[in-house]
């Protein structure tokens, strides 16, 4: 997989360079800004850009160049947003009209075990991966509505891993449970919130990040 | 002034009532007929009253004292029909001199300066009453039966020359006081004619009288003949005319005394009429009105001394003419203030003092309150600032925090999960590789905190993206559902952008703790160079400001930005909590 990586702090760049690279991966570029990050895309075509949300020329630069990768290469090339803001509405903005591949996680999760790697290879096959502390921001707004509170514990666990991302696999090898269990579950939760059942992962993302975030 | 001094007053008061009971007590014992006694001591003593009275009122002005002082020179001529040398002669020659002071009275009063045709009257009079009291004193007239001890020259006809010219003088003088006093009150301005109306009616009957007295002694010294040769009931008859009408003269003065008591009446409304606000334009209006002179000017003047009209308009010092005068209010360091104004309203100086003391109050307010206006304005100019200037230091800290400590705990959280990886590979069992797991995890927490620290030090999302998102994520951290609608063309300074966000974060926080509401909204917009941001809910309503809802501190911050905070919120019909802040 050809990866480049985005980040203005040369230690965190090579830090990361480092995990990617451990994972078998292929860094082929580094930009230092959001300029230089548009055009190394350009130039190499890669599978993912992992981006800095913060980067020269100011402000949330990285954020913005990559909403311009997603609508530009239309899921060719795959975004992974690393912020050090806990903020729903960056990822929102960034899961956009829902076509996948990108992906809003919290930086300090580069420096936790696997989790970057993680989240590189859902986005990476066109998936979506939303950090667990936004989406528990979400769902900690949400914690009084009644039909959340209708929701057991595990549906709600289940509920939050959806928002995340992740697949009906990912979920089971997560919760130790049978594929089919949480296939189950997901069908509960969807008929208590009364969402419509939808095949598709990322379009089922957006569907309960939707509902969480009240716009449905 | 004369009149400042009550013991002067009292002592006048005594020694004209001991006149009178003198005068009294010496006709009684010349046998005086009851009914003359009682009627001449009344009329005395009413103009004695009179005068004491408004000399009381008005220790200011000279009508007290005149009007004291014809009273006791009314006594001097009731001495004229006693048989006592030489009381009776020297009360003939001095009779009525009370008309000059009389005289007097109606062309000066209360307070005015006597003109050239005042004078020449007056003097007229004066002159005419001098020479005939000459005359009286020092010829042998033979008219009271009994030698006058006083005379040098025995010439009957010369007496009686001298009684009819004097007599047409005094004729024409006191006719001439009656026209001066009604022109002097059809000149007057408003005002002032309303105080003069009585003493003019006072005037003309005491100058007609005085004419009528002198005329009767003109056709008898001229003619030997009476003027009105009707007899004796129509000598009674005009006798008690005459009582009557001098009866009316002290009470006019009194009443116009009164009138001026009443101008301070117009100075009281004035003081209220000026209590709703001393803008330049209303105290001129207000002076105009309380001293009836359409014509009155107020200038101002600034601290450096400038002129300014009641308009506004720069103006050099204001200027006497002919017919108006310049009373000019001056304060500790100059003047403040100048009243152009018709001449006559000289006539009442204590209505004019009194209104300029009421103006001296407004205009001096109005300097003071300026001066604070001024200085308000600094102290709200500098909190603006401090508000702008605390705002842009917690962005530095919020973006140092997030792009410095941040940033540099995760690069140690990278290194030490190299490290940790590393030692894994080399010394798998080693204890210190699960002390790197605890350090990694203490670690990632402090980054957590740090990110909660920056936020509520301040919204980057509120800096680097505006308002609309900023809110959009307060709602979405909000549970109650909120519908956010964000309406501006373009990103409002930072204090007041800032002032706007936490003004929607506390109104939400309310909305969620107090307001037990089923969704709300938020609403911003900019209208008339304002910002208005306006936070609904459906809840139970009755919120009160005042009472620990945070809103006070929020209060706080946006007068420091000239903006309001509103509230209306009534009593199960839901919450509206809006705040207007300016911004050009």
């Amino acid at each position: 997989m050809r990866v480049i990586v985005a980040d203005d702090s040369a230690v965190i760049r090579a830090g990361v360079v480092r995990i990617l690279t451990e994972a078998r991966m292929d860094v082929v570029a580094e930009a230092r800004g959001a300029d230089d990050l548009l055009l190394a895309v350009d130039e190499h075509r890669p599978d993912l850009a992992v981006v800095d949300i913060r980067m020269p020329p100011g402000g949330n630069a990285g954020l913005h160049a990559a909403e311009k990768i997603r609508d530009r290469y239309q899921g060719e090339v795959r975004v992974l947003v690393l912020s050090q803001y806990l903020e729903p509405d960056y990822a929102m903005r960034l899961l956009g009209p829902g076509i996948g591949g990108v992906g809003y996680l919290l930086k300090d999760r580069v420096a936790e075990d696997g989790q970057l790697i993680e989240a590189v290879r859902r986005v990476a096959e066109g998936g979506s991966a939303i950090d667990p502390a936004v989406v528990g921001e979400l769902v900690r707004a949400r914690r009084r509505e009644d039909r959340l509170l209708r929701l057991t514990d595990r549906e709600r666990t289940v509920l939050a891993l959806v928002a995340e991302g992740r697949s009906n696999r990912s979920i089971s090898e997560r919760l130790v449970l049978a594929v089919k269990t949480v296939e189950g579950t997901i069908a509960t939760v969807f008929s208590k919130l009364d969402l419509e059942q939808c095949p598709d992962d990322n379009r089922r993302v957006l569907a309960v990040l939707a509902y969480l975030d009240h716009q449905s | 002034m004369i009149g400042a001094r009550p013991g002067m007053r009292r002592g006048c008061a005594g020694a004209a009532a001991g006149f009178a009971a003198l005068t009294a007590w010496v006709g009684h014992t010349q046998g005086a007929p009851v009914r003359f006694l009682v009627t001449d001591t009344s009329l005395g003593l009413l103009f004695i009253g009179a005068g004491l009275l408004a000399w009381e009122r008005r220790p200011d002005v000279r009508t007290g004292p005149l009007l004291t002082a014809s009273g006791a020179l009314w006594f001097v001529g009731s001495y004229a029909p006693t048989s006592l040398s030489p009381w009776s002669e020297l009360g003939f020659a001095f009779e009525r001199f009370y008309d000059v002071v009389l005289g007097l009275l109606v062309l000066t009063f209360p307070d005015a300066g006597l003109r050239r045709s005042g004078r020449a009257v007056l003097g007229l009079m004066a002159a005419a009453f001098v020479v005939r009291a000459a005359s009286r004193i020092g010829i042998e007239c033979g008219c009271t039966g009994r030698p006058n001890p006083m005379a040098v020259l025995d010439d009957p006809r010369l007496f009686d020359r001298i009684q009819f010219w004097t007599g047409v003088a005094i004729v024409a003088a006191g006719l001439g006081v009656a026209i001066l006093g009604v022109r002097r009150w059809r000149q007057a301005p408003m005002a002032a004619q309303r105080v003069l109306r009585s003493v003019v009616v006072a005037g003309v009957i005491a100058g007609l009288v005085a004419s009528y007295d002198a005329l009767e002694i003109v056709m008898f010294a001229g003619f030997h003949r009476e003027l009105l040769p009707f007899g004796d009931p129509w000598h009674e008859v005009v006798a008690w005319t005459i009582i009557g009408l001098v009866a009316l003269v002290p009470c006019a003065y009194l009443l116009g005394t009164w009138w001026l008591r009443g101008g301070q009446r117009s100075i009281a409304r004035l003081a209220v009429e000026l209590d709703a606000g001393a803008e330049p334009e209303r105290l001129q209006a207000a002076l105009r009105h309380a001293l009836g002179d359409p014509t009155l000017e107020l200038y101002l003047a600034d601290a450096e001394g400038a002129w300014r009209s009641a308009a506004g308009t720069l103006t050099g010092p204001p200027v006497e003419d002919d017919a108006r005068v310049v009373t000019t209010l001056e304060g500790r360091t100059g003047p403040l203030a100048a009243v152009v104004h018709d001449r006559a309203l000289r006539e009442d100086p204590g209505l004019v003092a009194a209104a300029t003391a009421v103006l001296r109050l407004a205009v001096e307010n109005e300097r003071l309150s300026s001066v604070v206006r001024g200085q308000l304005e600094e102290v709200r100019a500098s909190r603006a600032r401090l508000v702008h200037t605390a705002e842009e230091e917690r962005r530095r800290i919020e973006r140092d925090l997030h792009d410095g400590a941040q940033q540099r705990l995760i690069a140690v959280a990278l290194a030490l999960q190299q490290a940790r990886d590393e030692a894994r590979g080399a010394a798998p069992r080693a204890s210190f590789v699960p002390r790197l797991d605890e350090v990694a995890d203490e670690l990632l927490a402090a980054v957590d905190e740090l990110r909660e620290l920056a936020r509520g030090i301040h919204p980057a999302i509120l800096s680097e993206e505006g308002l609309r998102p900023a809110v959009a994520s307060l709602a979405r951290r909000c549970s109650v559902p909120v519908s956010v609608d964000v309406r501006l063309a373009e990103r409002p300074p930072l204090a007041v952008e800032t002032a706007a966000y936490y003004f929607v974060a506390e109104a939400l926080t309310n909305v969620v703790r107090h307001a037990r509401a089923g969704a709300a909204s938020v609403e911003v917009s900019r209208t008339n160079g304002h910002l208005v941001v306006e936070v609904t809910d459906d809840g139970d309503g009755g919120a009160d400001v005042s009472r620990g809802t945070g809103l006070e501190g929020l209060a706080d911050r946006l007068d420091a930005l000239a903006g309001r905070l509103q509230v209306e919120s009534p009593p199960g019909g839901g919450t509206r909590l809006w705040a207007v802040i300016p911004c050009a």
